[in-house]
């Protein structure tokens, strides 16, 4: 589960100023200088925060193929799309994995990928034909079983009914992935209706929070958590982690649910390209497919992967899911968010 | 400023629109109304308990500074989401005025350490008799704290102010959660404009006119160097009035209200039960909590390392600033310099500014990376502890030094047998924050440390971004952890420096 939180230590930024300011003078690198890697079998492989997979199965991969693999962690899926094009043609990695459909669309028209996708994806999973869909998850609101049970509302029209939108807590479309997805979902549903739901969902009452940590853990009134809303805007896969003594205490509105998909791409200028084509298809091998929903709380993409247990039984998929072309995203996405900004001002 | 920095710019991150002029001043009163409430509330709550702690002499006032400098240490979303835990069931006032309440304390909670630490040594050094013959001499409280006190910590009194409010200008991220998107400062408003939107333009338009407000605080940090300080202070020693004790208690309730609050909501949250146990977060501390994250011994163990590391390199870094600025004394500039990493703020990040750093990251391998993240820790201490030795530094008699000369001392021997030992006590305050700000450190970790070897901020970061009450309560007792490694450091190395500055002082009398 990723989530943009924007959030970089007060004083942090300060320090890789002072640092690259020292580093420039000396170690600087014009771009495409071919000579900058210290070992030709290393792929670096750019990855949001939330990025995790088992030690073994990278070890594995190492292993049998004689690439090293190096990942270099940005701070969250928009920080991600934004490094690779600021740092276009002399990227700081080979590989990006983690972009997701809603700020896909920016890097592709950036032009940073190489034309490639992994040949054993289906192509109905690619994007440009530079990215290769890896895995996915349904962000869809959740509800505290213990506080509304069989009457939760169950689609979007039922949250603005009258009484619900005070129940309910999304985090800001401006500052998080989920809450963005949520913003594109009513786009999809209601076209240029999305304003009226909004300002439905804002004169209900609705609570606005920085980002899914927030939401979840300080608003959501599950009972491990104790907070004032029972909907909180969360993902498809959260409720097993929600289970107590068997008994599961949320449950996620499956006719709530938009589909964020992320991918991976081989960036242009990369080292090793030959390498970072076969670290693209090995994302899509089982091993690393059976491990994503454990280690970072997505589905994978593939057909062949292993779902845990826990998860076939807590956490099904939404039959219809809302989705929406990465072009279309890339075309409203900024216009839906400022005049979001706009429409909620004063009212968070 | 910041646009030219970025080698190769895609055009279509350059001619984004820009804000208006109205726009970028509504921000602009945001962030100097926060900066300025945030300050105020410092050390109206920091003051009082500065002077309880350093002017009076009673047990348990060590525990208590280790409690009240904690959280400078704990990464700001932890503090946030402290903050709103708080605000949700404890104190509902502190979610008025869009989280604004929430916020200014927030920030108070933050710089309490930064006005105990600057201003406390001082005032340790102020001769009690002085307070007292005011006093036999029949002056009120009130007339010995203006005539006497006042004049003689007023200066480290500004500096703290001045530190704190750069610190506060750039809080941005404890804005944007408390705030939940609704306050804007300059920060956020940068901050929205190139991760939202990549539209550098405006982002350094706004990062502009930020650091003009923070360059403004810098010249109130610098003019308050200068001037005249009253150099009475008395090194002898002498005991330290036992004070009324309700004065004491009652000047320092503020403070321990506001820190206690935040961390025991948080040490409330780390005992909850995981795996059936309560205490589990801590009973488990070597074993991985979840896929992908290695156990919190491991990750503290890796935060102590590179901390300590840092620590000493933030030292040598400030003893050289320091004895640069002595001996050339046209190099003053430098203590100023040295206080330049606060003025970039963390919207840098964004727009782009690490970038000619990270390929120079890349072309240096793993070995390098760990190498900067020492250094950029290293780097974030170095204001605070230019400041703090500074302090003591500075406070030297130069009639002192100068008949050490006359007695030929020179260069090192004078370092060794006059500084050193009057810097003891600074150096080890220095050092213990040194070490505490850079196991606090975050978005460097974050950068630079292996994903598959967090250090406890990462971990923490990582942790707060997975479902599962688990995953809160694990976060949760990171942050304890964090709290505790750090307090506890700072109280041991002022401990040791203090046990060594009694053994020379017995030698030299």
């Amino acid at each position: 589960m990723r989530i943009t939180h924007l959030i970089a230590g007060a004083t942090t930024a300060t320090m890789l100023a002072a640092c690259s300011a020292t580093t420039t003078a000396g170690d600087y690198t014009p771009p495409g200088t071919p000579t900058t890697s210290p070992r030709p079998s290393t792929v670096t492989v750019l990855v949001h925060d939330s990025f995790a997979l088992p030690d073994d199965v990278i070890a594995d991969f190492e292993a049998s193929s004689g690439i090293d693999l190096e990942f270099t962690m940005l701070d969250g899926a928009g920080t991600l799309v934004n490094h690779i094009i600021l740092t276009a043609g002399s990227p700081t990695g080979d590989v990006v994995y983690g972009i997701d459909n809603t700020f896909a669309s920016r890097a592709i028209e950036a032009d940073v990928f190489e034309q490639y996708v992994a040949p054993s994806a289906n192509p109905e999973d690619t994007a440009g034909g530079v990215l290769t869909a890896i895995d996915f998850s349904d962000v869809c609101f959740n509800v505290a079983l213990d506080q509304i049970g069989s009457d939760a509302p169950q689609t979007f029209d039922d949250l603005i009914a009258p009484g619900i939108p005070s129940l309910v807590s999304v985090p800001n479309p401006t500052q998080s992935s989920p809450g963005l997805a949520f913003l594109l979902a009513t786009y999809a549903v209601y076209g240029d209706g999305w304003r009226d739901y909004w300002m439905a969902l804002r004169d209900g009452g609705v609570n606005i929070a920085a980002s899914w940590s927030d939401a979840y853990f300080v608003d959501f009134a599950a009972p491990q958590y104790g907070g004032d809303f029972p909907i909180v805007l969360s993902y498809a896969s959260s409720p097993p982690s929600e289970v107590i003594n068997g008994e599961p205490t949320t449950a996620a509105l499956l006719d709530t649910c938009f589909r964020q998909v992320e991918y991976a791409g081989v960036l242009k200028g990369a080292h090793n390209p030959q390498a970072s084509r076969q670290v693209v298809e090995w994302l899509l091998s089982d091993e690393v497919q059976s491990s994503v929903p454990e280690s970072m709380y997505v589905y994978p993409i593939s057909d062949t992967a292993t779902l845990p247990a826990e998860w076939v039984k807590h956490a099904p998929l939404a039959e219809n899911p809302v989705m929406l072309p990465i072009e279309v995203i890339g075309a409203e996405r900024e216009r839906l968010l400022r005049e979001w900004s706009e429409l909620m001002r004063g009212h968070m | 400023m910041l646009a030219a920095r970025v080698a190769t710019p895609p055009s279509a991150a350059f001619d984004g629109s820009l804000p208006s002029p109205g726009t970028i001043a509504a921000a602009a009163g945001t962030s100097l109304g926060l900066t300025l409430a945030g300050t105020a509330a410092t050390l109206a709550v920091g003051l009082p308990a500065t002077i309880a702690i350093y002017r009076r002499s009673w047990r348990g006032s060590r525990a208590v500074t280790s409690l009240l400098t904690a959280p400078f240490v704990l990464p700001t979303i932890v503090v946030a989401l402290a903050m709103l835990l708080l605000a949700r069931d404890a104190a509902p006032f502190l979610s008025s005025g869009s989280g604004t309440t929430g916020i200014v304390a927030a920030l108070a909670l933050f710089n309490i350490a930064v006005v105990v630490r600057f201003v406390g040594p001082r005032l340790a050094t102020l001769d009690p008799q002085q307070v007292h013959a005011a006093r036999t001499l029949g002056a009120t409280p009130w007339q010995t704290s203006r005539r006497i006190v006042w004049p003689f910590i007023r200066r480290s009194v500004l500096s703290a102010a001045a530190v704190t409010a750069v610190f506060c200008a750039s809080s941005f991220s404890l804005v944007l959660i408390i705030g939940r998107g609704n306050v804007i400062t300059l920060e956020t408003a940068a901050y929205a404009e190139v991760t939202t939107f990549l539209n550098v333009r405006a982002a350094a338009l706004y990062a502009l006119a930020h650091t003009l407000l923070v360059a403004g605080f810098m010249v109130v940090a610098w003019v308050s160097q200068r001037g005249d300080e009253a150099t009475t202070g008395s090194r002898s020693g002498a005991p330290l009035t036992a004070g009324p004790r309700a004065a004491t208690a009652f000047a320092l309730v503020p403070a321990l209200i506001l820190v206690a609050g935040p961390i025991l909501a948080l040490i409330g949250r780390s005992f909850a039960r995981t795996d059936g146990k309560v205490g589990g977060a801590y009973l488990a501390i070597a074993e991985a909590p979840q896929a992908g994250i290695p156990s919190l011994g491991a990750a503290a163990l890796r935060s102590i390392g590179l901390g300590a590391v840092a620590a000493v390199l933030t030292l040598l870094l400030a003893l050289c600033v320091l004895a640069a600025g002595h001996i050339w004394t046209t190099m003053r500039w430098v203590r100023v310099a040295a206080l330049s990493p606060l003025v970039l703020s963390p919207v840098a990040i964004g727009t782009g500014l690490l970038l000619s750093w990270s390929s120079a990251l890349r072309a240096t391998g793993g070995a390098g990376a760990l190498l900067m993240l020492v250094t950029a820790q290293a780097l974030v201490g170095l204001p605070l502890v230019v400041r703090i030795a500074g302090g003591a530094f500075d406070a030297i008699d130069p009639r002192q030094i100068a008949a050490a000369r006359v007695l030929g001392a020179h260069g090192w021997s004078l370092a060794a047998n006059l500084i050193a030992p009057a810097m003891r006590g600074a150096i080890g305050a220095s050092i213990g924050m040194a070490f505490a700000v850079a196991v606090g450190e975050f978005g460097a970790a974050l950068f630079l440390a292996r994903p598959d070897e967090p250090t406890l901020t990462t971990a923490i970061s990582r942790l707060l971004s997975r479902p599962g009450v688990d995953s809160f309560t694990y976060a949760s007792a990171a942050a304890v952890l964090l709290a505790i490694i750090a307090g506890g450091t700072m109280a041991l190395a002022e401990r040791v420096a203090d046990h060594r500055h009694h053994n020379v002082r017995r030698l030299s009398s």
